[in-house]
This record gives C-alpha cells, structure tokens and sequence, in this order.
C-alpha cells in the first residue's frame, strides 16, 4: 500500500479510499478545541472577576473550570487522538482503515457523549475529583466508544504489509491505548480510604502528560519528515524519548500533591520519575530539532513546520517545568498554587494546539484534495495562540509562584497573611496577574479562532490540489510474510 | 548518472541521498548494478517499485540502516510523477489508481528495525500496570506506612449533605482541604487524615484560589480573633462575602437554597 498524489477534488469517490473519518474528525477537534479555549477564557475572568455572574451556578468557577479541562482533555485531546490514529496509522503500516464509517461515527458519538457529559457538569454539577467529574451514566459509554480507536488500530497493524518501525507508530498505539486505560482506571469505583486520591493523581498526572501530548507528538515527528523532506535525524534517539515517556510520565503523576498523604516512597519515586520527564521532553525536543537542523528557512516560511516547531519547543518547556515542579523543594513552593494551573494551560493551548494544527495543515489537504486556505492567516493566528497562550501561562504560573512564596514567608514569620488566597488584604498581588491572564486568554482564543478559521475555510473553499489516495496494492498473508 | 538518480528520485518522490544509498543497498542485494536499479526505478522497469518506506523516511536514520528484508515487503504500484499529474483549478472526478498486482524482491527497502506490535503492547501494557502498581495498589495497601495520623470525624447527615453541596458547587477548584507536612502548611492545622473509610479524597481539591478548609470550623473568626468561626459568620461569607472581606474575591452563592446553604455551613462547622 503507498500513497499516490492524483488529480483529484474534493467531489472524488474514486476507490473508496476518500478519508471522511479523518478530515471530520479533524473538523471536530477543532470545534472542541475552539469550545475548549472559549470556556477557558470565561475561566480566567470568572478567576479575576469572581462577581461576574455570581447568581448564575452554571458560571461559577467551580462549574466552569472543569468544563474547560474536559473539553480540553477528553474533547480537544480525544477527538484529535483518533484523527491522528486513522491517518497516520495507514500510511505507517502499509494497509487501509476499512471501516471509515464506524470510525467516523464511533467519534462523532464519543464527541457528543463528551459535550453531554460537559453539559451535565455545567448543569448539574461535577460527579467526581479532577477529570473524572462525567456523570457515571456517561463514563462507561465513554470508555466503551474509546476502545473503537483501540480496535481499528490493532485491526490495521494486523493486516499491515509495512514492516517499519516508526517512533510516530509508537506514539499512536500509545495514544489510542492510554486514553481508555486511564479513564477505566479512574472510574473504578469502591476504592476507599485513600484509594480515589491516588487514582485522580494518575489519571490527572496520566492525561496531561501522557496522553494528551502523544498523539500530537506521533503527528510531530511524522509531519517533521514528510514536511521538510528529511529523514529523522536519529530513529533510536526519538524511540528512546518515546520509551523514556511511557515509563516516567505516569510514575512522575503524584509530583503535583507532593506532601500529601500518599506514602513517602511515592515521593520519591516520583522525584526520579520526572527528572526522567524532562529527558524524554529533551528528547523529543532534540529528535525534531536535529532533523531540521541547516533547514531552518524552510521551518520559518512552512505554514506547516512553523506550528510544528513553536508546538515541540512549548512542549519540551513546560514538560521540563512540570518535572521540575516534582522536585520536592519546588513542590514545597508551587504545590497546590496556580503554577500547575498555567503549565496544564500552556500544554494545551500553546503545545499541542499548535502540533495539532502542523498536523492538521499537513493532513487535511491531503485528505481533502484541497490546498491550505490562506497560510498568511494561519501564519498570524499562530504567533496570536503562542503569545496569548504565554502570557496566559506566564501570568497563572507567576501567580502561583508568588502565592506559594508567600505562604512560606507568611509560615515562617507566623504572620499567615497569605498572597493568593482570597482574603481581601493580599489581592492586591495577584489581581494583576489573574487579570493579565484574562486578558491574555482572549488573545489565545483570537488566533486559535484564527488557525480554526483557515482549517475550515480549507476544507469548504480551498482551492483544487492532488489528493492523496490510499492504494492497497496486495492482500498479503501476514503470517506468510513473517511480519510478526 | 545524476540524472538517472534524480529522475529516480523524482519517481520515488524522495529525497535523492536516500535513493542513493538505498540503490547502493539494492544492488548489493540482487547483485545487479547501481544503474540498473536506478535506470529501473526511474520508470524503466516495472519490478521496481518504491516502497512505502520511501514515502516515509522517517525511519531513514542518517545511520546506514538499509536492510533488504524482501519477504517482509509489500507490493507497491510505480510512482506516479508528480509532473504527470494534472492540477485541476476545480474539483474533479477522481483518477482511480491502478495498484502493481504482483510481490517483488527489488523493493528498495529504507528501514532498519522491523515492527514487532505484540511486544510493543507487552511493554506498554506492562509500564501502565507497573504505574499502576507503583502509583495506586502499593500505597493502597502500605497501611501503616501512612506518615499521616489516622482518625475519624463522622459529619452529620445534614454534613453528609453539605459536602454533597460543596462537590456539587466545585468549591474543591478554589479550595483544598489538604494540609501538608511542609512549610507552607504550618498553621493551618494537623496535616490531612488519611486511612479513615469515611475520607472524601474528592474534597482533597485541586488548588488553593481560597484558603484550605481542612480545619475551617476550629479556625479564629474572620472578624475577631478571640473566637472561633461560627455558622452564621460562614453563612454571610457565602451569601454576602463583601460584608466580611470587602475587596475579597469570594463570589456570592446567595443562589442556593436555604437548605442547601444550611447544609453547607454546617459541613463546613464540622470540619474541625
């Protein structure tokens, strides 16, 4: 199976190899994305004007923060991951996603299993601790509709004809396969005591850090190549940051409640787990920026690799911070503050937003038959996304800092007046700064509408280009081949 | 002979270095010449196709990874030149491909480490349980491991339905009820229970927007420091908070039931 460029638009049947299930499901993570950052920016000045609204319960922060994190995470991230997994799988392994239509409907409903369960939290309240606040009527539906990715892959590697083995390959399969493995793990019930605690550290630390960013990783190191038309500067060093993820990420989770009451030697082991974190963030940052080293022309005027890049580098930042933040010393200043608050933003609105839109450029043409629509626009609404989302970041990450300051300086003097939280006194220092993240929000949102705009405008109006077809050319016996 | 490797290049749509070396790599398989496989995969011959490995050269590390594994290879149509394509200005009906019908041994082959799925999953699967293990089932079952003390409050049924209300209104976003062995802590109690069957972790909280409440109804009044926090003081905090902190960022959740306020305020008295 190859790929053929033909003179083909958007009103091709041709062999049934038309990739509806990947260009809609880009579409979608685009609207849950566009869903995501609006929410987060309401968020924000609900966090610096916490009066506005205050009659309505549904506009309560409370209600609204985790909207905004499901949106992100199970909508953004979810719907993204299975776009990815249906168009890179194919090309990867050398077969054809047969079921494009169960594809597409297995993702459209897991879409709207999450805009019902974002419903039900606004509405009714959260069911649950972080990322697990889907009423329990939704949570088992929900993992149900993830396992479609699941089996569609397994399905395409198993009648693969390609015998490669590719880093993006890996991230995928880790992808489609965190996803539904952390949200069961989480949805567990009957843990008492301190068992929920635990399994929210992991399932908040497992979905951050694992499985949100996987997808657009994968998508990273495959667009990277196809893109500037250089092979990966070294296959084993990507595969080593990809291995070095999988195994610290989720052992890295209970960083974030360091000092709180899970045994000391979780502790620990999450200290050398996220100094792991930030080898494999460097990893990563390497493998991409080695293979476009002496090209970096081409990166700077690509509407494709411009995104790609800014996207890797975000990356690697704020996972070096959120190792870092496990440390036990730091965690004694930033834990619990606001700091995680702008590293999480930061992931999603400045890293993968922008890995996910390189790939979304690269792929949507190609499965569309349609050129990129204003790249001039895309070029804009990035450098929006990526200082907006900074500033955001920047702003909920200093505010964090200082609060967590404070209340040491306040514990070591016994004067507890406390910068960060609430009391009337201390406002003063970080008012500003919640209120800079707001404002900085809305920029985010502007050009994330931006890069959405031009996806969209490619996809209804973009003018005719070659489209890139699936060919399966044998129907190999795998066992025959030796492939295993 | 460059323009035989750059038209072969063009054929196979990658990069011409790579065609190079992997041509190097054919012919030292088949034992035929460096030209004669560039000659063919330049369109001269119909058994050599491009690989999919050659639209993908990622796993092309820069080192000489070229490993002929002509069993393992799918069959692939020849390249269609990207010259001969026509661009249309407006959709068009599609071309359907025509697909090479037979194997061949003459793949160029760009990859070095096979993919093994299985063992792929194995490992994934056994670093998820190791977490798994690590991270949950092991702390679960440490028991006296617990740096914590181990003690029970129970809340009163009216409590049991304040804590209801204050999962429902998200108040765990803002607030925590989470004292920790650290600095930062000291002064906002005994650090947190744990080990108690009665223990709500979904109150632990995310961050701390407000103040941690852990100890909320032994804690001074807002308003006086001789006494301790009363109800009705907590009542006008959520209903009126400007009243207590007049530039506070506390919102009103004067909306809520007087039931459900009730009930709050006194699962917030019986934190202690």
């Amino acid at each position: 199976m190859v790929t053929e460029d033909t003179g083909t638009g958007s009103q091709s049947t041709g062999i049934g190899a038309r990739e509806t299930a990947v260009s809609g499901l880009m579409l979608l993570s685009c609207l849950m994305l566009l869903a995501g950052a609006a929410m987060q920016c309401l968020t924000l000045i609900k966090l610096a004007i916490p009066t506005l609204f205050e009659d309505t319960a549904f506009l309560s922060y409370g209600r609204l923060r985790p909207v905004t994190v499901t949106l992100l995470v199970y909508g953004f991230g979810g719907t993204f991951t299975q776009a990815a997994a249906y168009y890179l799988t194919p090309r990867l392994v050398g077969t054809r996603l047969k079921h494009q239509s169960a594809a597409l409907l297995a993702g459209v409903g897991y879409g709207a299993l999450v805009v019902v369960g974002t419903l039900a939290i606004l509405f009714r309240g959260p069911s649950g601790p972080e990322l697990a606040e889907f009423p329990p009527l939704i949570d088992w539906p929900l993992a149900a509709l993830m396992l479609v990715p699941v089996a569609l892959v397994t399905s395409m590697i198993r009648s693969r004809t390609e015998n490669g083995y590719y880093v993006s390959l890996l991230y995928i399969i880790g992808a489609v396969w965190w996803y539904p493995a952390l949200h069961v793990m989480a949805s567990i019930p009957g843990l008492g005591g301190i068992g929920p605690f635990l399994q929210t550290s992991l399932l908040t630390g497992g979905m951050w850090t694992l499985a949100l960013p996987a997808a657009a990783l994968g998508c990273a190191h495959y667009v990277v190549v196809k893109e500037s038309g250089r092979p990966l500067f070294s296959g084993p060093l990507a595969r080593a940051g990809f291995w070095t993820l999988a195994g610290v990420a989720l052992l890295a989770s209970p960083a974030r409640f360091l000092g709180g009451p899970a045994p000391d030697w979780t502790e620990t082991v999450s200290v050398v787990a996220s100094m792991g974190l930030i080898l494999a963030a460097l990893t990563v940052l390497a493998s991409v920026a080695l293979t476009l080293s002496g090209d970096w022309v081409t990166a700077q005027e690509s509407p494709v690799i411009r995104p790609l890049l800014y996207g890797t580098v975000a990356y690697a930042i704020i996972t070096v911070l959120m190792g870092a933040s496990g440390f036990r010393s730091t965690a004694a200043v930033v834990g619990l503050t606001t700091w995680h608050e702008g590293l999480v933003t930061g992931l999603a609105l400045i890293a993968v937003t922008a890995l996910a839109m390189a790939f979304i450029f690269h792929g949507l043409p190609r499965t569309t038959g349609r050129e990129l629509a204003n790249p001039h626009l895309a070029n804009r609404g990035l450098r929006l996304t990526i200082w907006g989302g900074a500033i955001t970041s920047g702003a909920l990450m200093a505010n964090g800092l200082l609060s967590g300051l404070t209340w040491n300086w306040a514990s070591a003097s016994g004067a507890r007046t406390n910068v960060g939280e609430g009391f009337s006194s201390t406002m003063a220092g970080v008012q500003v700064l919640l209120t800079v993240s707001a404002l900085a929000s809305l920029v985010a949102l502007l050009g994330i509408a931006l890069l959405i705009w031009t996806a969209a405008t490619t996809y209804l109006a973009g003018s005719a280009r070659p489209e890139e077809i699936l060919v399966s050319t044998v129907t190999p016996d795998v066992e025959e081949s030796g492939n295993e | 002979m460059s323009d035989l490797l750059t038209a072969a290049a063009t054929a196979l749509e990658a990069p011409e270095h790579l065609v190079e070396r992997s041509a190097q790599a054919r012919a030292e398989a088949d034992g035929s010449t460096y030209e004669s496989v560039l000659a063919s995969w330049a369109g001269g011959a119909p058994s050599a196709p491009p690989s999919p490995a050659a639209a993908q050269p990622e796993a092309a590390s820069p080192s000489p990874a070229i490993a002929p594994e002509p069993a393992a290879q799918p069959v692939a149509p020849a390249p269609v030149s990207p010259a001969a394509i026509p661009v249309p200005s407006a959709p068009v009906a599609p071309q359907p491909v025509v697909a090479a019908p037979e194997r061949s041994k003459a793949t160029p082959v760009l990859i070095g480490n096979r993919f093994r799925p299985v063992q792929t999953w194995i490992i994934l699967a056994g670093l998820f349980l190791l977490s798994l293990v690590i991270g949950v089932i092991g702390p679960f079952n440490a028991g006296g491991d617990f740096r914590h003390l181990v003690s029970d409050a129970p809340l009163s049924s009216l409590g049991e339905t304040g804590r209801s209300v204050y999962l429902n209104q998200g108040c765990g976003y803002c607030h925590t009820q989470l004292v920790r062995p650290v600095l930062a802590d000291v002064g906002l109690g005994p650090a947190t229970e744990t080990f108690a069957d009665s223990l709500q972790t979904a109150t632990f909280g995310v961050q701390r927007i407000g103040p941690d409440l852990s100890h909320v109804g032994s804690r001074p009044s807002y308003q006086d420091d001789e006494s301790e926090v009363a109800a009705a003081e907590l009542l006008t905090l959520l209903t009126h908070p400007e009243q207590i902190f007049p530039n506070g960022i506390h919102p009103s959740y004067a909306h809520l039931s007087q039931g459900d306020l009730e009930a709050l305020v006194t699962y917030l008295v019986e934190l202690r």
